[in-house]
């Protein structure tokens, strides 16, 4: 994340993003503009990583957006701005992981309504049937969809989008120490689900 | 030796060179030793490295003409202000209502007190309309006891009272 802040900001003549939330809390919409230029890819990739859905990833980076100018004036300085817009967007996607397994129980049990001795298929993610296979991104994702959303949240910060612990514990609310625990039991957790295929160095 | 549950809780730290020196030397003796221990290791550097250059995702194109088109049709600036005032308008008629009650209540104990062969009335306007069975079985046993006692009779009208002022307020309050 810091290279890809640092990256932005040389393209926009170092101006933090705190200056540019504090130029659009004032009404400079050109700063939201230069906000979302920055942020809308990092964004779309941690909440496609979270949720594993191109259209619904983007669609809530749109929200976090919305939420950005409807509510600028609940950000105040003492927070740094990526924490504060990835913990929004955070939000967003767990909500929409709550939505998605309430409307996947509804079905569930409307169809175990009408037909009780059809078999759902499974097509989850299994290491057994993948064995040997070298590991790709797509077996990486469906890996990744297997863990809870709170281990979830956690390696996706760390190992792809690259925050510190410390900006972690700040986007998720939680102990630093409780962050590196989550964060190891994570990369444990996608072991133990990878542990068959061919990890290439 | 350093248990394998030591190891796996500390193989983060380890990996990502957070730990002392002695903890250090520590888990590097346990993997050289433990094969299961030292599989899971290099397991999760690699799943470390893959992730970190795993593939980027993008927006689409049309995400930018896409978003100011939702800000200009779902979202100005004081629209999220319009759940707040919807909530206070709920709460204030919650707290009229509470007011309204309490006066109302207030006001009707007060009328029966003052005028109580009102409440005489209304009681026995209820009365033809609904006698509930634990209601007007005590007094009615009062009435068969004391049979010819002037003193008990009024007692009993007075307990009657009493009681037809409590229904009224409930009568009242179901209409």
């Amino acid at each position: 994340m810091v290279k890809v802040e640092n990256e932005v900001k040389s393209t926009q003549n170092e101006t933090s993003d705190e200056q540019l939330i504090a130029r659009f809390q004032k009404g400079d919409n050109y700063a939201f503009d230069l906000l979302v230029k920055r942020y809308k890819d990092p964004l779309m990739n941690f909440i496609f990583r979270f949720l594993g859905d191109k259209n619904e990833a983007e669609d809530i980076v749109q929200e976090t957006f919305l939420r950005l100018y409807k509510n600028k004036h609940y950000y105040k300085e003492i927070a740094k701005f990526s924490t504060w817009i990835y913990t929004i967007a955070s939000n967003l996607a767990k909500t929409e992981l709550r939505k998605r397994k309430r409307r996947k129980f509804f079905s569930i049990h409307q169809f175990m309504q009408t037909e009780k001795d059809y078999d759902i298929p499974d097509d989850s993610f299994s290491p057994d049937q993948q064995a040997n296979t070298v590991i790709t991104d797509k077996l990486i994702q469906q890996a990744i969809d297997k863990l809870s959303p709170k281990f979830k949240q956690v390696i996706i910060l760390r190992d792809i989008q690259e925050f510190s612990y410390e900006e972690i514990a700040e986007v998720v609310d939680i102990p630093l120490g409780t962050v590196k625990s989550r964060v190891n039991r994570a990369r444990l957790k996608l072991q133990e689900y990878l542990k068959d295929l061919e990890i290439q160095p | 030796m350093t248990s394998c549950d030591t190891v796996l809780s500390k193989l983060s730290s380890y990996i990502e060179g957070h730990l002392n020196a002695p903890q250090k030397d520590a888990i590097f003796e346990h993997l050289k030793e433990c094969h299961t221990c030292n599989r899971i290791f290099s397991d999760v550097t690699n799943i470390k490295s893959f992730l970190h250059r795993s593939q980027k995702v993008s927006t689409s194109l049309d995400f930018d003409k896409n978003l100011r088109n939702r800000i200009i049709t779902d979202g100005g600036a004081g629209k999220s202000k319009a759940p707040r005032s919807i909530s206070f308008g709920l709460s204030g008629v919650a707290v009229a209502a509470i007011l309204y009650f309490i006066v109302s209540t207030t006001f009707i104990t007060g009328d029966n007190q003052a005028n109580p062969g009102d409440s005489k009335m209304q009681m026995s306007g209820y009365e033809q309309q609904e006698t509930p069975p634990n209601a007007n079985s005590a007094p009615a046993i009062a009435d068969e006891k004391n049979e010819g006692s002037v003193e008990s009779k009024s007692d009993t009208l007075i307990q009657k009272k009493a009681f037809d002022s409590e229904r009224i307020n409930l009568i009242d309050q179901e209409r």
